[in-house]
Protein backbone atom coordinates (compact mmCIF):
# COMPACT_ATOMS: atom_id res chain seq x y z
CA UNK A 1 0.00 0.00 0.00
CA UNK A 2 1.70 3.87 -0.78
CA UNK A 3 1.49 6.10 2.29
CA UNK A 4 -1.05 8.30 0.17
CA UNK A 5 -3.73 4.91 0.51
CA UNK A 6 -2.73 4.71 3.96
CA UNK A 7 -3.95 8.43 4.45
CA UNK A 8 -6.67 8.00 2.69
CA UNK A 9 -7.42 4.79 4.93
CA UNK A 10 -6.94 7.30 7.82
CA UNK A 11 -9.18 10.06 6.50
CA UNK A 12 -12.08 7.81 5.92
CA UNK A 13 -11.74 7.00 9.60
CA UNK A 14 -12.56 10.86 10.71
CA UNK A 15 -14.60 11.68 8.06
CA UNK A 16 -16.55 8.37 7.24
CA UNK A 17 -16.96 6.68 10.77
CA UNK A 18 -16.88 9.40 12.81
CA UNK A 19 -18.05 12.79 11.37
CA UNK A 20 -21.03 10.64 8.72
CA UNK A 21 -21.61 7.90 11.85
CA UNK A 22 -21.64 5.24 9.48
CA UNK A 23 -20.99 1.59 11.32
CA UNK A 24 -20.38 -0.15 8.01
CA UNK A 25 -17.13 1.43 7.50
CA UNK A 26 -15.48 -0.02 10.68
CA UNK A 27 -15.25 -3.64 8.65
CA UNK A 28 -14.25 -1.95 5.83
CA UNK A 29 -11.39 -0.34 6.94
CA UNK A 30 -10.22 -1.86 10.66
CA UNK A 31 -8.64 -5.72 10.96
CA UNK A 32 -11.34 -7.72 13.16
CA UNK A 33 -8.12 -8.16 15.42
CA UNK A 34 -7.25 -4.35 15.69
CA UNK A 35 -5.50 -3.66 18.82
CA UNK A 36 -6.52 -0.33 20.11
CA UNK A 37 -4.30 1.55 22.64
CA UNK A 38 -5.87 4.24 24.85
CA UNK A 39 -3.66 6.11 27.35
CA UNK A 40 -4.32 4.44 30.85
CA UNK A 41 -5.90 7.52 32.43
CA UNK A 42 -8.50 7.96 29.50
CA UNK A 43 -11.74 8.39 30.82
CA UNK A 44 -13.30 6.00 28.54
CA UNK A 45 -11.48 2.24 27.10
CA UNK A 46 -13.58 0.91 24.74
CA UNK A 47 -13.05 -2.57 23.94
CA UNK A 48 -13.63 -2.02 20.47
CA UNK A 49 -14.56 0.17 17.64
CA UNK A 50 -18.55 -1.18 17.14
CA UNK A 51 -19.11 -0.81 21.25
CA UNK A 52 -16.79 3.16 21.05
CA UNK A 53 -19.29 4.26 18.45
CA UNK A 54 -22.34 3.00 19.68
CA UNK A 55 -21.34 4.71 23.55
CA UNK A 56 -19.84 7.89 21.97
CA UNK A 57 -23.10 8.62 19.91
CA UNK A 58 -25.24 8.10 23.07
CA UNK A 59 -23.19 10.41 25.06
CA UNK A 60 -22.08 12.93 21.97
CA UNK A 61 -24.52 12.31 19.11
CA UNK A 62 -23.29 15.69 16.72
CA UNK A 63 -19.66 14.92 17.48
CA UNK A 64 -17.74 16.22 13.83
CA UNK A 65 -13.88 15.79 13.50
CA UNK A 66 -11.62 18.21 12.08
CA UNK A 67 -7.97 16.87 10.34
CA UNK A 68 -5.46 19.21 10.85
CA UNK A 69 -2.56 17.31 9.30
CA UNK A 70 -1.47 13.73 8.29
CA UNK A 71 2.44 12.79 8.47
CA UNK A 72 3.10 9.24 6.83
CA UNK A 73 5.61 7.43 6.32
CA UNK A 74 6.12 3.19 6.11
CA UNK A 75 3.13 1.90 6.97
CA UNK A 76 2.31 4.41 10.17
CA UNK A 77 0.06 7.27 9.47
CA UNK A 78 -0.25 9.90 12.37
CA UNK A 79 -2.55 12.40 12.56
CA UNK A 80 -3.22 15.63 14.05
CA UNK A 81 -7.13 16.13 15.06
CA UNK A 82 -9.65 18.29 17.19
CA UNK A 83 -13.46 17.58 17.76
CA UNK A 84 -16.42 19.83 18.95
CA UNK A 85 -19.79 18.04 20.36
CA UNK A 86 -22.28 18.20 22.57
CA UNK A 87 -23.10 16.23 25.69
CA UNK A 88 -26.59 15.42 24.98
CA UNK A 89 -26.61 11.99 26.37
CA UNK A 90 -25.32 9.70 29.46
CA UNK A 91 -21.10 9.54 29.59
CA UNK A 92 -19.73 7.37 31.69
CA UNK A 93 -22.68 7.10 34.20
CA UNK A 94 -23.45 10.72 34.03
CA UNK A 95 -26.31 12.25 32.79
CA UNK A 96 -26.49 14.90 30.49
CA UNK A 97 -25.53 18.01 30.69
CA UNK A 98 -26.20 19.59 27.17
CA UNK A 99 -22.64 21.52 27.37
CA UNK A 100 -20.64 22.10 24.32
CA UNK A 101 -17.26 20.26 24.19
CA UNK A 102 -13.62 20.23 22.31
CA UNK A 103 -10.92 18.22 22.46
CA UNK A 104 -7.91 18.09 20.52
CA UNK A 105 -4.85 15.50 20.19
CA UNK A 106 -2.96 13.03 18.06
CA UNK A 107 -3.59 9.48 16.78
CA UNK A 108 -0.78 7.26 15.42
CA UNK A 109 -2.46 4.23 12.84
CA UNK A 110 -0.88 1.19 11.94
CA UNK A 111 -1.68 0.35 8.50
CA UNK A 112 -1.86 -3.43 6.86
CA UNK A 113 -3.44 -4.24 3.24
CA UNK A 114 -5.43 -1.16 3.27
CA UNK A 115 -6.93 -1.50 6.86
CA UNK A 116 -6.10 -0.51 10.45
CA UNK A 117 -4.50 -3.02 12.18
CA UNK A 118 -3.41 -0.85 15.21
CA UNK A 119 -4.04 2.47 16.86
CA UNK A 120 -2.63 4.72 19.76
CA UNK A 121 -4.67 7.56 20.59
CA UNK A 122 -3.68 10.87 22.79
CA UNK A 123 -6.19 13.62 23.59
CA UNK A 124 -7.08 15.56 26.71
CA UNK A 125 -9.22 13.32 28.89
CA UNK A 126 -8.76 15.78 31.18
CA UNK A 127 -10.15 18.46 29.76
CA UNK A 128 -13.15 17.14 28.88
CA UNK A 129 -14.08 15.96 32.52
CA UNK A 130 -13.44 19.47 33.24
CA UNK A 131 -15.79 20.72 30.53
CA UNK A 132 -18.32 18.51 31.61
CA UNK A 133 -17.71 19.82 35.19
CA UNK A 134 -17.55 15.56 35.93
CA UNK A 135 -13.71 17.16 37.94
CA UNK A 136 -14.00 20.37 38.91
CA UNK B 1 15.04 4.73 6.27
CA UNK B 2 14.27 5.79 10.10
CA UNK B 3 17.76 6.16 10.36
CA UNK B 4 19.12 8.27 7.56
CA UNK B 5 16.14 10.79 8.51
CA UNK B 6 17.48 14.24 9.50
CA UNK B 7 14.69 15.29 11.29
CA UNK B 8 13.72 12.59 12.94
CA UNK B 9 17.58 12.73 14.81
CA UNK B 10 16.69 16.56 15.31
CA UNK B 11 13.45 15.25 17.43
CA UNK B 12 15.73 12.67 18.86
CA UNK B 13 17.84 15.02 20.47
CA UNK B 14 14.66 17.13 21.28
CA UNK B 15 13.88 14.18 24.03
CA UNK B 16 17.14 12.87 24.51
CA UNK B 17 19.50 15.78 25.02
CA UNK B 18 16.85 19.37 25.91
CA UNK B 19 14.15 16.84 27.83
CA UNK B 20 16.31 14.26 29.51
CA UNK B 21 19.47 15.94 29.95
CA UNK B 22 18.37 19.72 30.15
CA UNK B 23 20.94 20.63 28.02
CA UNK B 24 21.21 24.17 27.02
CA UNK B 25 23.44 24.31 24.71
CA UNK B 26 21.24 21.79 22.97
CA UNK B 27 18.38 23.92 23.09
CA UNK B 28 19.97 26.53 21.71
CA UNK B 29 21.49 24.87 18.64
CA UNK B 30 18.44 23.17 17.43
CA UNK B 31 15.43 25.51 18.55
CA UNK B 32 14.56 28.01 16.96
CA UNK B 33 14.37 31.82 18.35
CA UNK B 34 10.35 32.21 17.77
CA UNK B 35 10.06 28.21 19.11
CA UNK B 36 6.32 27.26 20.49
CA UNK B 37 5.86 24.36 22.56
CA UNK B 38 1.93 23.89 23.97
CA UNK B 39 0.06 21.15 25.62
CA UNK B 40 -3.47 21.62 25.93
CA UNK B 41 -3.68 21.60 29.76
CA UNK B 42 -1.00 24.19 30.18
CA UNK B 43 -3.20 27.72 29.80
CA UNK B 44 -0.25 29.97 28.14
CA UNK B 45 2.50 28.39 25.41
CA UNK B 46 5.88 28.10 26.11
CA UNK B 47 8.32 30.21 23.85
CA UNK B 48 11.90 29.94 22.65
CA UNK B 49 14.39 28.08 24.23
CA UNK B 50 14.83 30.12 27.29
CA UNK B 51 11.26 29.67 27.66
CA UNK B 52 10.92 25.92 27.06
CA UNK B 53 14.31 25.32 29.49
CA UNK B 54 12.37 26.79 32.26
CA UNK B 55 9.79 23.95 31.62
CA UNK B 56 12.25 21.12 31.31
CA UNK B 57 13.90 22.81 34.45
CA UNK B 58 10.47 22.45 36.28
CA UNK B 59 10.21 18.83 35.87
CA UNK B 60 13.81 17.97 36.68
CA UNK B 61 13.04 19.91 40.05
CA UNK B 62 9.45 18.46 40.55
CA UNK B 63 11.20 14.74 39.32
CA UNK B 64 14.70 14.14 39.80
CA UNK B 65 14.33 10.92 38.13
CA UNK B 66 12.87 12.59 35.14
CA UNK B 67 12.65 10.79 31.88
CA UNK B 68 10.86 10.25 28.25
CA UNK B 69 11.58 7.59 25.53
CA UNK B 70 10.86 7.95 21.96
CA UNK B 71 8.86 4.76 21.25
CA UNK B 72 8.08 5.44 17.59
CA UNK B 73 8.49 8.03 15.36
CA UNK B 74 6.88 9.09 11.70
CA UNK B 75 8.11 11.66 9.38
CA UNK B 76 7.47 13.22 6.60
CA UNK B 77 8.08 17.11 5.01
CA UNK B 78 8.86 19.11 7.66
CA UNK B 79 7.43 17.18 10.34
CA UNK B 80 8.06 14.35 12.91
CA UNK B 81 5.36 12.70 14.82
CA UNK B 82 6.70 10.92 17.90
CA UNK B 83 5.01 8.21 20.36
CA UNK B 84 6.56 7.61 23.80
CA UNK B 85 6.67 6.68 27.50
CA UNK B 86 7.52 9.66 30.51
CA UNK B 87 7.80 9.43 33.69
CA UNK B 88 9.52 10.17 37.33
CA UNK B 89 8.94 10.04 40.68
CA UNK B 90 7.68 13.23 42.37
CA UNK B 91 9.90 13.68 45.17
CA UNK B 92 11.64 17.57 44.02
CA UNK B 93 10.12 20.64 44.33
CA UNK B 94 6.56 21.67 42.97
CA UNK B 95 4.82 20.48 39.70
CA UNK B 96 2.90 23.64 38.33
CA UNK B 97 -0.28 21.58 36.57
CA UNK B 98 -4.08 22.90 35.97
CA UNK B 99 -4.60 22.31 39.27
CA UNK B 100 -2.26 24.94 40.55
CA UNK B 101 1.49 24.06 41.75
CA UNK B 102 1.37 20.49 43.14
CA UNK B 103 3.56 19.60 46.52
CA UNK B 104 5.89 16.53 46.17
CA UNK B 105 3.58 13.35 47.04
CA UNK B 106 6.69 11.15 46.93
CA UNK B 107 4.47 9.10 43.99
CA UNK B 108 5.82 7.52 40.71
CA UNK B 109 4.11 8.27 37.23
CA UNK B 110 4.15 6.82 33.87
CA UNK B 111 2.16 8.40 30.64
CA UNK B 112 1.59 7.94 27.45
CA UNK B 113 1.54 10.96 25.00
CA UNK B 114 2.68 12.19 21.31
CA UNK B 115 4.71 15.06 20.22
CA UNK B 116 4.28 16.33 16.89
CA UNK B 117 7.57 18.54 15.57
CA UNK B 118 7.36 20.92 13.07
CA UNK B 119 11.42 21.92 11.89
CA UNK B 120 12.42 23.70 9.50
CA UNK B 121 15.91 24.47 8.25
CA UNK B 122 17.10 22.18 11.20
CA UNK B 123 15.07 24.02 13.95
CA UNK B 124 12.64 22.63 15.72
CA UNK B 125 9.82 25.85 14.95
CA UNK B 126 6.88 23.86 16.93
CA UNK B 127 6.11 21.82 19.75
CA UNK B 128 2.90 20.32 20.13
CA UNK B 129 2.77 18.05 23.04
CA UNK B 130 -0.77 15.59 24.08
CA UNK B 131 -0.49 13.51 27.14
CA UNK B 132 -2.35 11.78 29.83
CA UNK B 133 -2.58 14.11 32.26
CA UNK B 134 -5.39 12.46 33.39
CA UNK B 135 -3.28 9.37 34.26
CA UNK B 136 -0.48 11.77 35.12
CA UNK B 137 -3.06 13.77 37.97
CA UNK B 138 -4.27 9.76 39.38
CA UNK B 139 -1.03 8.50 39.54
CA UNK B 140 0.32 11.98 41.45
CA UNK B 141 -3.00 11.35 43.66
CA UNK B 142 -4.47 14.69 42.47
CA UNK B 143 -7.28 13.06 40.93
CA UNK B 144 -8.80 10.06 43.05
CA UNK B 145 -8.43 7.25 40.87
CA UNK B 146 -11.42 5.47 39.42
CA UNK B 147 -9.97 2.55 41.49
CA UNK B 148 -7.50 1.56 43.33
CA UNK B 149 -5.12 -1.25 41.35
CA UNK B 150 -3.16 -3.60 43.69
CA UNK B 151 0.70 -2.19 43.29
CA UNK B 152 3.24 -5.28 44.14
CA UNK B 153 5.92 -5.47 46.93
CA UNK B 154 9.44 -4.82 46.41
CA UNK B 155 9.81 -8.88 47.10
CA UNK B 156 7.27 -9.50 44.35
CA UNK B 157 9.15 -7.20 41.99
CA UNK B 158 12.44 -9.26 42.78
CA UNK B 159 10.58 -12.54 41.99
CA UNK B 160 8.90 -11.07 39.10
CA UNK B 161 13.06 -9.81 37.71
CA UNK B 162 14.26 -13.56 38.52
CA UNK B 163 11.60 -14.88 36.33
CA UNK B 164 13.13 -12.39 33.72
CA UNK B 165 16.05 -13.72 34.08
CA UNK B 166 15.75 -17.28 34.47
CA UNK B 167 12.60 -18.01 32.36
CA UNK B 168 12.39 -15.77 29.33
CA UNK B 169 16.42 -14.87 28.99
CA UNK B 170 18.15 -18.08 30.46
CA UNK B 171 15.09 -21.02 29.24
CA UNK B 172 13.59 -19.08 26.22
CA UNK B 173 10.30 -19.31 27.39
CA UNK B 174 8.37 -16.82 24.85
CA UNK B 175 5.20 -17.50 26.39
CA UNK B 176 6.08 -15.93 29.90
CA UNK B 177 6.63 -12.63 28.08
CA UNK B 178 3.16 -12.01 28.10
CA UNK B 179 2.86 -12.88 31.88
CA UNK B 180 4.74 -10.91 33.33
CA UNK B 181 5.54 -8.09 30.97
CA UNK B 182 3.06 -5.04 30.34
CA UNK B 183 1.81 -4.72 26.41
CA UNK B 184 3.75 -1.31 26.28
CA UNK B 185 6.85 -3.15 27.69
CA UNK B 186 10.26 -0.89 26.54
CA UNK B 187 13.88 -3.05 26.47
CA UNK B 188 16.05 -0.10 26.64
CA UNK B 189 19.64 -0.58 25.61
CA UNK B 190 22.57 1.49 24.50
CA UNK B 191 23.42 -1.03 21.63
CA UNK B 192 20.09 -0.20 20.03
CA UNK B 193 19.34 3.02 18.60
CA UNK B 194 15.43 2.70 19.48
CA UNK B 195 13.78 0.94 22.42
CA UNK B 196 12.37 -2.50 21.76
CA UNK B 197 8.82 -2.33 22.49
CA UNK B 198 5.92 -4.68 22.81
CA UNK B 199 5.85 -8.00 23.06
CA UNK B 200 6.67 -9.05 19.41
CA UNK B 201 9.89 -7.11 19.17
CA UNK B 202 11.03 -8.21 22.56
CA UNK B 203 10.58 -12.27 21.57
CA UNK B 204 11.66 -11.62 18.44
CA UNK B 205 14.84 -9.54 20.42
CA UNK B 206 14.98 -12.72 22.82
CA UNK B 207 14.76 -15.24 19.65
CA UNK B 208 18.18 -13.33 18.34
CA UNK B 209 19.91 -13.71 21.85
CA UNK B 210 19.26 -17.33 21.89
CA UNK B 211 20.23 -17.81 18.45
CA UNK B 212 23.48 -16.31 18.68
CA UNK B 213 23.91 -17.81 22.01
CA UNK B 214 21.84 -21.02 22.27
CA UNK B 215 23.31 -22.08 25.58
CA UNK B 216 22.91 -18.51 27.00
CA UNK B 217 22.86 -18.39 31.17
CA UNK B 218 22.09 -15.41 32.61
CA UNK B 219 22.74 -15.56 36.54
CA UNK B 220 21.36 -12.64 38.74
CA UNK B 221 23.87 -11.78 41.53
CA UNK B 222 21.69 -9.54 43.60
CA UNK B 223 18.98 -7.23 43.80
CA UNK B 224 18.43 -4.02 45.02
CA UNK B 225 14.65 -2.88 44.98
CA UNK B 226 12.90 0.28 46.30
CA UNK B 227 9.34 1.20 45.44
CA UNK B 228 8.47 0.30 42.60
CA UNK B 229 12.09 -0.27 40.68
CA UNK B 230 14.35 -3.56 41.20
CA UNK B 231 17.82 -2.74 39.63
CA UNK B 232 19.61 -6.38 39.37
CA UNK B 233 23.34 -7.16 38.41
CA UNK B 234 23.52 -9.85 36.64
CA UNK B 235 26.24 -12.10 34.95
CA UNK B 236 25.58 -14.19 31.25
CA UNK B 237 27.86 -17.27 29.97
CA UNK B 238 27.36 -18.72 26.51
CA UNK B 239 28.74 -19.94 23.31
CA UNK B 240 28.84 -17.75 20.52
CA UNK B 241 27.11 -20.28 17.76
CA UNK B 242 25.13 -17.51 15.84
CA UNK B 243 25.94 -13.98 14.29
CA UNK B 244 25.65 -10.84 16.71
CA UNK B 245 25.33 -7.69 16.32
CA UNK B 246 26.90 -8.28 13.13
CA UNK B 247 29.49 -10.60 14.39
CA UNK B 248 29.43 -14.47 12.64
CA UNK B 249 29.38 -17.46 14.79
CA UNK B 250 33.05 -17.68 16.60
CA UNK B 251 32.29 -21.03 19.01
CA UNK B 252 33.78 -18.39 21.41
CA UNK B 253 32.81 -18.85 24.94
CA UNK B 254 32.02 -15.76 26.52
CA UNK B 255 31.04 -14.14 29.92
CA UNK B 256 29.93 -10.55 30.66
CA UNK B 257 28.19 -8.89 33.53
CA UNK B 258 25.32 -5.63 33.46
CA UNK B 259 22.79 -3.79 35.62
CA UNK B 260 19.32 -4.14 34.84
CA UNK B 261 16.89 -1.38 35.92
CA UNK B 262 12.94 -2.72 36.21
CA UNK B 263 10.29 -0.39 36.54
CA UNK B 264 7.03 -2.53 37.27
CA UNK B 265 3.35 -1.22 37.39
CA UNK B 266 0.56 -3.06 38.23
CA UNK B 267 2.09 -6.22 38.66
CA UNK B 268 3.88 -6.50 34.99
CA UNK B 269 7.49 -4.81 33.78
CA UNK B 270 6.73 -1.62 31.87
CA UNK B 271 10.48 -1.36 31.15
CA UNK B 272 14.30 -2.62 31.37
CA UNK B 273 17.33 0.08 31.41
CA UNK B 274 19.71 -2.26 30.48
CA UNK B 275 23.69 -1.33 30.39
CA UNK B 276 26.52 -3.96 30.09
CA UNK B 277 29.98 -4.20 29.39
CA UNK B 278 29.80 -4.05 25.45
CA UNK B 279 33.43 -3.53 24.94
CA UNK B 280 34.53 -6.45 26.34
CA UNK B 281 31.70 -8.36 24.56
CA UNK B 282 32.77 -7.17 21.55
CA UNK B 283 36.48 -8.25 22.28
CA UNK B 284 35.77 -12.16 23.13
CA UNK B 285 33.58 -11.96 20.10
CA UNK B 286 36.80 -10.96 18.14
CA UNK B 287 35.78 -7.95 16.70
CA UNK B 288 37.30 -5.27 18.88
CA UNK B 289 41.50 -6.75 19.01
CA UNK B 290 41.43 -7.47 23.12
Amino acid sequence: MSIEANKAVVTRYWIDLWNKKDEKVIDEITHPDVKLHFPPGQAHQPPSFQVWLKTALIAFPNVHFTIHDLVAEGDKVVCRWSYTATNTGVFLGNPATNRDVTDQGLNMFRIENGKIAEMWMSGDSLGLLQQLGVIK
Amino acid sequence: MSQGNPNKAIARRYFHEIMNQANKDSAYEILSEDFVFTLPTHPEPFHGPDGFLGLVNMLHSAFPDFYIDPQDMVASGDWVATRWVGGGTHVGGPLLTVKGNLEATGNYFQIDGMTWHTIKDGKITESIGHEDTLGLMMQLGVIPAPEIVEETTPEQNEALAMRYFQDIMSEGKLEVVEEILAPNFAFIIPTQPEPITGYEAFKGFVMYLRNAFPDIQFTALRHMSEGNKVASRWQITGTHLGEFLGAPATGNKIKDFGIDIFTIRHGKIVSVHVNENDFGLMQQLGVIPA
